[in-house]
């Protein structure tokens, strides 16, 4: 019933193991597109490591290629890492001598080397190598070195904390086991390296077992049997089953418990792994012996002791060669040797497997007490108590339990950290997306906003630039025209005088009128052109025409005239048309005083109240009476004009009396 | 003597009309119109008129160019404008240019014969907005480039707000005929600084 596991090899490159064939097909095109450099070789020791627990020859062989590249390029580190895949792969397929051989090279390399990688390789592989022998004690210390070297908390770290726990386990001290696996784990689930994961659940599993809590220990295998599946773990699947069925054992339940070892067998048969295939038959005797199947028991166990001799096991050897003495005591039929016993207790000792050791001790007490030399067998029996609850005992199990609920709320806290920060960047999150849409519909405002007011500036310039440069259009053509027109009725007033000054009567009247209407155009044209000039566009500068006007009008007359303006005129500006009516209506006033009224004198006064002009023309001439020229054209017109701009006009008039007019004219 | 009289006017009927305006009147010589002032030079030299009537827009060559021109030569020439717009910045760049006054095409046939004794007579008209156009190249120097006397700046300010000559004698109590003596000293002490091209250029573009 007692049992003793050798934990399998755990490796130097532990791969993330989704999609294996993936894995693999990647890799042999980096060895295609690699042939000769590191990376080539990496590839080649994955591939071996992809097929270690599958095919042990095909792993091999890309070991020997990757060596036959180390060789030919002189990579140490490449070298003393296919070393160790070489040592590991013979071991297990119970090549000691061979295996042997390459770690005594891969020492050689490592003295050879100040190179802190492949000390670390060749530590491991010694480590592995010890412990794959059962040489726990031996291979501590190359482990634990290895492990100090180790500064980079990446898989390969993780992979020494699962050999240290391993290794612990197998010298039976549950407790650092336990320590060394939880901290594996935990750093396998953070590096989501499943096999690495299923490797120490498994230790877990077997640890747990070792201190009879069956229910954590099933547990605990049956989450690694569930990682192995999906990681077509074969090898590790072995190894579980076996530990299911121990715990179905342990229960009792030996049909369910047969049933897993036998699988486990099997698939160990298949695989040609001999020492799982030694260790399932062991365990097979072991329950066939508590059915009380003894002759089945013992034929399990002949056939594991066999296969355990030729993988070079000494310590499985030694539990399965003890086993078989049991029975053999049990059965009578041959006296188990006080020698025999002794000598295994020896290895046992030797390899520090202090489990085996109790064992050991119980059954030499047998022995003893089956020759009844009670005393010795006393003795024997406290020493098998003793070391039992060192290894077992209650203490043990309590601090165990410590360290794994510290490992749970270690885990649960992280969990929660985990779902913490999650929530965290998704508040963050938030508030970004928050923020960017913030952002963006302030962008898409200030683009609008800024783009509606370079439109707008660009309508108003373009608006402006376009009044301007119609201004100026208007006024270059109204200046052409004028300057043409004014040219030709300029001569056709010449030379209808001329005419008139040569003709005789008939023609006379008609060429006057030529002249009069010539003239007239001429003036009103100089008139537009005058009023559209926005150069002359203040008050000031009408009034200046005005004077300019009366004194070019009434001076050649006699008329005399007076001009009174009013103070401050000079800020006030004026629109085209206001302009060009308040002249008009003037010019009218002033050729109606001096054509019609027969005066001689004109009062002209111009001033600005409450933003409105003011002005009036006064003669003291004949005057008119308003009922009788009412619609004379001239009064019409002027009427019209101040219309036009808003304004008032009035005419007092009296015959003989004189005549006013007067205007107001708002300008604002 | 008769005054000789040479025309430059760019459209045909008027320019006709002119001539034969001027043929009229026996107390004066044509001695040639010109459509155009690119043998200016030449034509002036050759001729030897005692007055050109010059239009200001003229292909080729505007006549305040011919002005500039006959000014090299010949400062004492006196020119008169003929014009459509006595607004225009033409007529004062041309004053400027050495012109000695102007005349408005409208007023031709009324006024062709006055302005020619005028002229003759050492006088020059200047219109209200003329005297605008000087009274602001004064203001935009600070010194009084043009060297005018306080009299012939009031009558100048006086004629800038249209008052007439008859106004602006009755105005300072002065004589018509000592009002046109101040607008020609006015018009020669403008004419004074257009003597060179280099002068006139630098007055035209008011950086003396």
């Amino acid at each position: 019933m007692k049992l003793t596991y050798t934990i399998l090899a755990v490796v130097f490159f532990i791969q993330a193991a989704f999609g294996q064939s993936k894995l693999i097909d990647s890799l042999q095109s980096v060895v295609t597109q690699h042939p000769k450099d590191t990376i080539g070789i990496k590839a080649l020791l994955g591939l071996a490591h992809e097929y270690s627990r599958k095919d042990i020859d095909k792993a091999k062989s890309y070991v020997y290629q990757a060596l036959a590249v180390t060789q030919s390029q002189g990579f140490t580190y490449g070298r003393v890492g296919a070393f160790g895949y070489l040592v590991t792969l013979h071991q297990n397929s119970g090549r000691l001598d061979s295996s042997t051989y390459y770690l005594n090279l891969a020492e050689g390399d490592s003295k050879n080397s100040s190179n802190i990688k492949v000390k670390i390789s060749y530590f491991q592989t010694a480590g592995l190598f010890y412990k794959n022998q059962g040489q726990y004690r031996k291979a501590l210390p190359f482990m634990l070195q290895a492990h100090e070297l180790n500064k980079v908390k990446d898989e390969s770290y993780a992979g020494q904390l699962l050999n240290l726990g391993n290794t612990y386990f197998s010298l039976s001290d549950f407790q650092t086991a336990v320590k060394y696996h939880l901290q594996a784990l935990s750093l396998f689930e953070k590096l989501s390296n499943k096999r690495g994961q299923s490797f120490c659940l498994h230790g877990l599993g077997i640890e747990f077992f070792k201190l009879r809590q069956f229910d954590q220990s099933q547990d605990y295998f049956q989450r690694s049997i569930k990682l192995k599946e999906e990681l077509k773990d074969k090898r590790g699947l072995i190894n579980g089953w076996t530990g299911v069925g121990d715990v179905y054992k342990e229960k009792n339940q030996f049909d369910l418990s047969e049933k897993y070892y036998l699988r486990a067998l099997e698939a160990a048969k298949e695989m040609k792994l001999i020492l799982e295939e030694a260790r399932c038959n062991n365990q097979l005797g072991l329950l066939y012996r508590q059915m009380g199947l003894l002759a089945k028991s013992q034929t399990a166990l002949t056939t594991g002791l066999a296969l355990a001799r030729q993988s070079g096991d000494s310590s499985m050897s030694a539990v399965i060669h003890s086993e078989l003495l049991g029975i053999e005591v049990q059965e009578k039929k041959e006296k188990r040797t006080e020698s025999t016993l002794l000598s295994n207790l020896t290895t046992h000792i030797n390899s520090g497997d202090r489990s085996s050791e109790a064992t050991e001790y119980a059954h030499l007490a047998e022995y003893y007490a089956a020759n009844n030399k009670f005393d010795i067998a006393f003795n024997y029996l406290k020493k098998h108590e003793q070391l039992k609850d060192s290894v077992e005992g209650n203490a043990v199990l309590l601090q165990i339990k410590e360290l794994q609920e510290q490992f749970q709320s270690e885990k649960k806290e992280k969990e929660i950290a985990l779902l913490k920060k999650d929530q965290e960047l998704q508040t963050l999150a938030l508030s970004r997306e928050r923020a960017n849409v913030i952002l963006i519909a302030f962008a898409l405002i200030s683009v609008l906003v800024i783009s509606g007011l370079l439109v707008n500036r660009y309508r108003v310039l373009n608006r402006s630039r376009r009044l301007i440069e119609m201004e100026r259009m208007r006024n270059t053509i109204a200046r052409d025209l004028h300057d043409d027109l004014g040219s030709t009725l300029s001569s056709i007033n010449i030379m209808s005088k001329l005419a008139m000054n040569q003709s005789n009567g008939s023609a006379h009247h008609q060429l006057e009128r030529i002249a009069d209407h010539s003239a007239k155009m001429m003036e009103s044209m100089s008139d537009i052109v005058w009023s559209i000039n926005p150069s002359n566009d203040t008050l000031d500068q009408v009034i200046a025409k005005m004077k300019e006007f009366a004194a070019e009008i009434l001076e050649p007359k006699n008329i005399s005239y007076s001009f009174e303006e009013g103070e401050n005129i000079s800020d006030f500006s004026l629109t085209v048309d206001k302009r060009k009516n308040i002249f008009l209506i003037f010019k009218e006033a002033i050729n109606n005083a001096a054509k019609y009224s027969e005066s001689n004198q004109v009062k002209i006064s111009i001033g600005v109240k409450a933003n409105r002009l003011h002005f009036s023309i006064s003669d003291n001439g004949k005057g008119f009476d308003p009922d009788t020229i009412r619609n004379g054209n001239g009064l019409k017109n002027m009427a019209a004009r101040a219309h036009d701009i808003s304004g008032t006009i009035q005419r007092k008039s009296e015959p003989g009396k004189g005549t006013e007019i007067s205007v107001v004219v708002p300008i604002t | 003597m008769q005054p000789s009289i040479l025309i430059y006017e760019d459209n045909d009927l008027l320019r006709e009309s002119v001539v034969s305006m001027i043929k009229t009147n026996n107390a004066l010589l044509c001695k040639g119109s010109f459509e155009n002032v690119l043998r200016v030079q030449e034509q002036v030299k050759e001729l030897h008129p005692d007055l050109i009537f010059m239009d200001i827009d003229m292909p080729g060559m505007t006549g305040i160019e011919a002005v500039k021109k006959i000014r090299k030569f010949n400062q004492e020439l006196p020119i008169v404008m003929l014009t459509v717009f006595d607004d225009n910045q033409h007529v004062f760049d041309a004053i400027c240019a050495g012109a000695s006054g102007y005349l408005l095409k409208k007023h031709i046939s009324d006024r062709l014969f006055d302005s020619i004794n005028e002229v003759m007579a050492g006088g020059a008209p200047m219109s209200p907005s003329i005297a605008r156009m000087v009274i602001a190249s004064m203001q935009q120097r600070p010194t009084n480039a043009y060297q005018l006397t306080p009299r012939e700046k009031e009558i100048l300010t006086s004629l800038s707000k249209g008052n007439s000559y008859k106004l602006i004698a009755k105005q300072f109590s002065i004589s018509m005929d000592t009002v046109r003596t101040h607008i020609k000293r006015i018009y020669e002490k403008l004419h004074v600084h257009s003597q060179t091209e280099a002068v006139s250029k630098a007055l035209n573009e008011k950086i003396v």
